[in-house]
């Protein structure tokens, strides 16, 4: 099942790719998006059917193992692809309204590759399938940044995670002599070298994770579009990691201390991320910032053991629905930065502006009452403290915003055309969650809460407005990476160079060789030089040559 | 045929470049006639070579279809060639690298005649020496290998002279190594020695391990193994020209291909109890060229940093105590002979036209759209992404070297990380349109010729990455 | 009568001295028509080596067999190329060409005396005209004071080797100056005189081949003399002195050849690092390759110092394919010339390839071959020595001929890099068509070679060094 949509994305993926005139943009774009839609609700009426089916196919063997490309359709499968499929069927549909995006057809095909990529993923059950997925969607999420300063440390920092896992299951693969995923639980019992591994692998993560400590190249995404930026948590490498600690989470849980420096650095990742959320004047920084929380809080209940469920599934959809509402935010304010001072003063502009907040209020509450449906598998305190956390930012953010006035951009109707249907998913999405999990108290409190702290503006009373202009361009763990690894590895290689070829080898090694050469060579010389002696020395030579063998031999 | 199929293979680049040779250049010095010379020769070659692949059997590891020469100086009275997998891959890569570092030439006017004709002349020697199947054949093409590269090295630009002479003396030095070995080896068995027999030659212990030591010493010298890895650095950096650059970094690929083909099979246990301290100096100096790359702010010498990690990565997977590695090895360094001549075609291109901007090259390929995707697609398959066969090949080498040692394989990844890292934080520099400066106005795209070069290769590469053999049939 | 049918090449050369002579008394005659007399007289006796060359034949005082007569032929040959290409130097220097001529053929008679004698009094007599055809030579290119000096030092040295010999055949008596006898006669002549006799037999044969620590005067003639005269010096004695030194430690030093092994191999890795070395020290053409023959003498020493079938036939091998290169790489020099001049200096020949890149691809090559490089000839007979010394279990001398090589390299390296890599700066003339039709010739019979080595006539000769 899962393997027929598997090719028709495939096919859906690269058929945008085709050369054609720029005016068929639309269309084609608009037949992705009705497309795959539709499979997705035969996605749905097959997960409802619930037939399980496996896909599997030789893609090469060696000598040390074969490998398989496998698509199983199985429930858990289909429950991890289900919040995949709605983050691209609804960036698809965005894409039909998305002003600033000059390549639809390229950006719709993105989205559909990066699906496949991820279905693949999820389906993986090898070494080998994973890992090259892992890579396949650390590409295609730097063709979706596009932008050049954006993807330089994301490119390398992920880079640098996928080596790590490469690492991982290479290492395992040559102890363990199978391709199994499944095997990776056996791994502890071997014994070798598991600390080195379990460090890898937890970086690894947490690089991809973009959480704290290592989250400096997201903010880096900054300098990307705003409708693409708001994919890459839930369509790129955050949401990757977060299936690789499902996948690999019996061999992490082998080690506490891994489980405690992960649920620190969780911890942090969570007041960082509400923290910059706070504090950062530009609506991308914050809203980088709320997908750390969120991905956090999703890392978080993946490391108790809970199963990718339904609610789990829809509390990553609503995360990625609140990201939405931050990029329709800025859409009708039409400002990428200094939020602070930014508005509407169109009667337009406004109601776009109450229209998105009401929707986020929405999916805050959806939110809100999906992570409570988890209660009792993470701490309470927990679930407590995020949640305050997210609705005080959250909250902040929509003060800020609703109170500064600018011109807006938009006259026409026509750009108002996603609004009902944001207001509308956020609805739907409220009304699936409460379907999933059917107790009202946290969706009310957290929107009484919300409204609350709209209103109180408890923190920008506190900060008065006022941002320190050195905070908002401060990168703490850049300077630190560039200071700790970046700078040290330039200077070693530069000392390196100096010394092994020019020090050592050309004024050592090869200068010694060379004076060497010079001193036999004029000695050579002196001993030709011009004049009659040198023959008679010669001859002289020659005969006591002779004469030595004449004495020695028996002649 | 496929008999006869092979020594053409192997002589049919020695007559291009009699033709070559003769042709005429134009009034410009441009040797337009030679170029499409050398093209055709190794484009009838290429096909020759996919020929051939058909007509073995490519799930076999033996070495097949045996071609003879007779020569009465050779023990045995002939030289004989013959041919597997591993062997036609590396000669394929070998013919498709020079095929790409013959398009990269087309800016370059300096000897182009006989740079081409010494280039068609190596393609011989290479030819012969990776289909060679007896010892005496492998060992003569082996040395007839460094004439024609001397003369490329020597005639691409003047300041190569002293470079020229030293890529000489290095490598005759392991000419002359590995024939004292190779007479020794003679003296024990006076016939013919098939390259896959030679374990079957009974020699004492001590000359067991003079003769190893003398063959093993002659592939390290052509392998950038510190502290011999320095006439190839010291002979790349002085290179301008990109189908000598191509041909220097195929070299190193014989030594390679001489430690495939005798290691481990054969080597007595005194030598290979010094495997821990080979693996350590090839680490080592991994290691010393990837920090050299990542400090080194030229895209050329990225370059070479890039190809020869890789080569001794490859080093390393033959010292692994397995022999299951071959295939992986071949089909890996296939997809990088490709990718590192391709990228070698472009960073040449880039930095002749950089030279037209005032300042540093940064931000250059933001004007050359072209340049920039074919660039960058080669970067992802050179660092190692899943589009080419390098990807499921070297997670096998590694996952071997890993499991003979974690320490060393740890320190290898690492090496191919920061390769990987500094080529592309090259290419992110390249597009960063930041630093553009004054002089942009002349700066030219890659040609259409090139650029379809470079795309097609991707295609391969990608093909490969599906299914290695794809082209057999 | 067979074997005065055999001498046949020998009154060849005699015609054409006489008819030399003739033209010189008729007067008239151009510097062509004495080299055209000259030319035809070596073809002529070329043509009838050839017709002899499968029978052995024997003489008073001669005998000749397969490798004197290839020796002829090829120094012969070696001639006829000389006279090619040195016509032209005569013809713009208006030098005395008939004297030129007459030492030619003068010279290869004594060549061919030397290689095909069995008499020790032959032997030397034909040594000793040899030397004073050298001297001439000497004299006839003096054109400095330098040359002068060297000339003379050079006539001083060879009359002492002469008078050594000469003290030799006395201590021998005439009776036992044939080659056969000769052995005995020495053994029973009492312990000096033995001495005397090897001392004065081996001194001359090591000095005319200079062989180190007696090649000082090969160098200092070489260098300075004009490049005709440096070609000669070269290349034409060599063979024929080698043919006979191999004969007379075959037939007559053989019973002391336990004693003797030692001397030649010491003698032999002088030459070979002495050779290498000295090669580096000069920007002289002539000079490098005439240290790069003091090597190569080493090297045929070195390999023939046991004296078994095999290591001599490897040593004659040696010296053919040796001479091959030479000539060659003579050829080229002769190209280098720039307004009449010959050049021989490394600074002024740069960028030669540029304007005459086939002479330059054929230096290359030649060079190649007398680096030892396979498949080239100059690997075969590396290859053959080394198949000598490990047959008989002298593995260090390979260490020295490879070692030696390694330090030669360098400085045919030098020549490369100026001839084919530096920047022109010279304004080279034109380049003869004979000079393109002798390297064409050689660069053919050297590829023939390499595709079918039994051309060179010595199947027996191979047969034992590859069995």
């Amino acid at each position: 099942m899962i393997a027929n949509i598997v090719l028709v994305l495939l096919i859906l993926g690269i058929f945008p790719l085709w050369k054609l005139r720029r005016r068929y943009d639309n269309i084609i774009v608009s037949i992705s998006f009705l497309l795959v839609s539709a499979l997705f609700f035969y996605f749905i009426r097959s997960w409802q059917t619930g037939t399980e089916s496996s896909f599997l196919m030789l893609w090469d063997s060696s000598a040390s193992g074969d490998i398989k490309i496998s698509v199983n359709s199985t429930l858990l499968n289909y429950a991890v692809i289900f919040p995949f499929f709605v983050v691209a069927v609804v960036s698809l549909f965005n894409n039909l309204f998305f002003r600033y995006e000059k390549k639809k057809r390229a950006f719709s095909s993105l989205i559909i590759l990066m699906l496949v990529s991820f279905i693949m993923l999820i389906s993986g059950d090898n070494f080998i399938q994973v890992i090259t997925f892992v890579f396949v969607i650390d590409i295609l999420s730097q063709i979706l940044i596009q932008d050049v300063y954006a993807g330089r440390r994301y490119g390398i920092y992920n880079l640098a995670a996928d080596m790590g896992l490469f690492l991982v299951f290479a290492l395992m693969h040559g102890k363990l002599q199978n391709l199994d995923m499944e095997s990776l639980a056996e791994y502890p019992s071997l014994g070798n070298y598991q600390i080195l591994m379990a460090a890898v692998v937890l970086i690894s993560l947490l690089i991809k994770f973009g959480f704290f400590i290592f989250h400096s190249y997201l903010l880096d995404l900054k300098s990307a579009r705003f409708h693409r930026l708001i994919l890459i948590p839930y369509l790129s490498t955050p949401a990757v990691s977060l299936i690789l600690l499902f996948k690999m989470r019996s061999y992490l849980v082998e080690y506490e201390v891994f489980c405690f420096i992960f649920n620190l650095l969780l911890m942090l990742t969570v007041l960082w991320g509400a923290a910059g959320a706070v504090i950062m004047k530009n609506l991308k920084e914050k809203s980088i910032y709320f997908s750390m929380m969120i991905m956090a809080v999703l890392a978080k209940l993946a490391e108790t053991g809970t199963t990718w469920n339904l609610s789990f599934s829809w509390l990553f959809i609503c995360g990625f629905l609140f990201n939405i509402c931050i990029y329709y935010l800025h859409y009708y304010t039409n400002r990428e930065n200094a939020v602070v001072f930014s508005g509407c003063r169109t009667g337009c502009g406004l109601l776009a502006k109450y229209v998105v907040l009401a929707a986020s209020v929405m999916v805050t509450a959806a939110f809100i009452l999906t992570l409570f449906s988890f209660r009792t598998e993470i701490n309470s305190v927990w679930i407590w403290g995020y949640s305050f956390l997210f609705l005080l930012a959250g909250a902040n953010m929509f003060s800020q915003q609703l109170q500064e006035n600018t011109l807006s951009l938009f006259t026409r109707m026509q750009d108002y055309r996603p609004l009902p249907v944001l207001i509308l998913t956020a609805v739907l999405s409220f009304i699936a969650v409460y379907d999933v999990y059917p107790i009202w108290q946290p969706g009310v409190w957290s929107i009484i809460l919300f409204a609350l702290l709209l209103w109180l503006k408890p923190v920008r009373r506190v900060l008065k407005d006022q941002y320190c202009d050195s905070l908002q361009k401060a990168d703490f763990f850049s300077g630190f990476y560039n200071a700790v690894i970046a700078r040290p590895v330039k200077f070693v290689g530069r000392i390196l160079t100096l010394l092994v070829d020019f020090v050592f080898l050309e004024k050592t090694l090869v200068s010694t060789v060379m004076l060497s050469a010079g001193i036999i060579i004029r000695s050579f010389r002196q001993i030709n030089r011009e004049g009659a002696l040198r023959y008679f020395l010669f001859v002289l030579t020659s005969f006591l040559i002779l004469a030595v063998f004449f004495l020695r031999s028996r002649i | 045929m496929a008999e006869n199929l092979l020594l053409i293979i192997i002589f049919l680049p020695l007559f291009g470049s009699l033709f070559v040779a003769f042709s005429r250049d134009d009034d410009a010095g441009v040797s337009r006639n030679a170029a499409n010379v050398s093209v055709w020769i190794v484009c009838c070659n290429i096909l020759l070579i996919l020929r051939l692949f058909s007509l073995i059997d490519v799930n076999l590891d033996a070495i097949q279809v045996f071609g003879r020469i007779p020569w009465p100086i050779a023990p045995g009275g002939s030289l004989t060639f013959g041919a597997d997998v591993l062997a036609l891959l590396i000669v394929l890569g070998i013919h498709v690298a020079l095929l790409l570092g013959i398009f990269g030439l087309k800016d370059v006017k300096e000897s182009q005649k006989g740079i081409l004709f010494s280039s068609l002349l190596f393609l011989s020697a290479a030819g012969g020496f990776f289909l060679a199947a007896d010892l005496f054949a492998f060992y003569i093409f082996f040395v007839l290998m460094i004439l024609p590269l001397f003369v490329q090295i020597g005639l691409s630009n003047g300041s190569g002279q002293k470079t020229a002479s030293r890529f000489f003396l290095y490598n005759i030095l392991g000419a002359f190594l590995f024939l004292i070995s190779v007479a020794a080896l003679y003296a024990a068995k006076n016939d013919a020695i098939m390259i896959d027999h030679i374990s079957d030659i009974q020699m004492p212990r001590k000359a067991g391990i003079f003769i190893w030591s003398g063959v093993f010493l002659a592939f390290v010298l052509r392998l950038p193994v510190w502290p011999f890895h320095y006439w190839i650095s010291s002979v790349n950096t002085a290179l301008k020209n990109p189908l000598v650059f191509t041909s220097v970094s195929l070299m190193p690929v014989s030594g390679l291909y001489g430690f495939i083909r005798f290691w481990p099979a054969v080597v007595p246990e005194e030598i290979s109890s010094f495997v821990p301290v080979f693996e350590f100096l090839c680490v080592l100096t991994m290691l010393y060229l990837a920090f050299s790359g990542y400090s080194s702010t030229s895209s050329r010498d990225k370059l070479f940093s890039y190809i020869f990690i890789y080569y001794l990565l490859y080093l390393l997977g033959v010292f692994s105590p397995t022999d299951v590695l071959q295939r992986n090895i071949a089909y890996s360094m296939f997809a990088f002979l490709l990718v590192s001549a391709a990228m070698i075609m472009i960073v040449f291109y880039i930095d002749r036209e950089s030279e037209k901007l005032q300042n540093s090259p940064n931000g250059i390929l933001c004007l050359q759209p072209k340049a920039a995707l074919a660039y960058a697609l080669l970067i992802l398959a050179g660092a190692g992404f899943p589009v080419s066969a390098l990807f499921w090949n070297n997670f096998v080498i590694v996952s071997e070297i890993l499991n003979t040692d974690v320490y060393i394989g740890t320190t290898a990844v690492f090496t191919m990380l920061l390769t990987a890292v500094f080529q592309l934080q090259n290419l992110y520099d390249l597009r960063d349109k930041s630093c553009l400066l004054p002089g942009q106005e002349k700066i030219r795209d890659i040609d259409n010729l090139r650029f379809a070069a470079g795309t097609i290769i991707v295609m391969v590469l990608f093909l490969s990455f599906i299914k290695p053999l794809w082209f057999v049939y | 009568m067979s074997g005065m049918f055999g001498l046949l090449n020998m009154f060849a050369l005699f015609a054409g001295m006489l008819w030399l002579g003739i033209q010189r008394v008729w007067g008239g005659f151009s510097a062509k028509d004495y080299f055209l007399t000259a030319k035809i007289s070596v073809v002529a006796s070329i043509v009838f080596s050839l017709l002899i060359k499968e029978e052995n034949w024997a003489i008073p005082y001669f005998s000749a067999n397969v490798p004197s007569i290839w020796t002829f032929v090829l120094t012969a040959g070696v001639v006829y190329l000389w006279l090619v290409l040195s016509l032209k130097w005569f013809v713009v220097e208006d030098l005395p060409a008939c004297l030129f001529c007459f030492l030619s053929l003068a010279a290869l008679l004594c060549c061919h005396t030397i290689a095909s004698t069995v008499n020790f009094g032959v032997l030397f007599g034909a040594m000793a005209v040899l030397a004073l055809i050298n001297y001439l030579f000497l004299y006839l290119s003096q054109q400095t004071e330098e040359l002068h000096n060297i000339s003379s030092r050079y006539g001083l040295s060879v009359l002492f080797f002469i008078f050594l010999a000469a003290l030799s055949l006395y201590f021998l008596t005439p009776e036992n100056w044939d080659l056969q006898h000769s052995a005995g006669a020495a053994a029973a002549a009492g312990t000096l005189k033995t001495y005397f006799i090897l001392a004065g037999i081996l001194f001359i044969f090591l000095f005319m081949l200079a062989v180190a620590p007696l090649h000082f005067w090969f160098t200092d003639t070489i260098a300075p003399a004009v490049l005709p005269v440096a070609f000669y010096f070269s290349l034409v004695p060599q063979i024929s002195l080698w043919t006979a030194f191999i004969k007379v430690n075959l037939q007559v030093l053989r019973p002391l050849m336990d004693n003797l092994d030692a001397m030649y191999l010491v003698l032999g890795v002088l030459s070979v690092f002495v050779g290498a070395i000295g090669a580096n020290t000069s920007r002289n053409l002539k000079k490098i390759f005439a240290c790069s023959g003091i090597y190569n003498l080493g090297v045929m020493l070195l390999t023939t110092a046991s004296f078994t079938d095999k290591s001599v036939f490897a040593g004659l091998v040696y010296m053919q394919v040796y001479i091959l290169a030479l000539a060659g790489i003579y050829t080229v020099f002769y190209g280098f010339k720039s307004r009449g001049d010959y050049l021989y200096n490394l600074n002024m020949i740069g960028g030669f390839a540029k304007v005459r890149p086939f002479a330059a691809g054929a230096l290359l090559f030649f060079m190649a071959s007398l680096a030892g490089l396979a498949p080239l000839p100059g690997f075969w007979v590396i290859w053959a020595a080394m198949g000598g010394f490990a047959h008989t279990a002298r593995f260090g001398l390979t260490a020295v001929v490879l070692g030696g090589m390694l330090l030669l390299i360098p400085a045919y390296l030098q020549v490369v890099r100026a001839v084919c890599f530096s920047k022109k700066n010279t304004n080279f003339d034109r380049t003869e068509n004979s000079i393109y039709a002798i390297l064409v010739f050689l660069t053919v019979l050297i590829l023939l070679l390499v595709c079918r080595p039994q051309l060179l006539d010595i199947q027996m000769q191979w047969a034992a060094l590859a069995g």
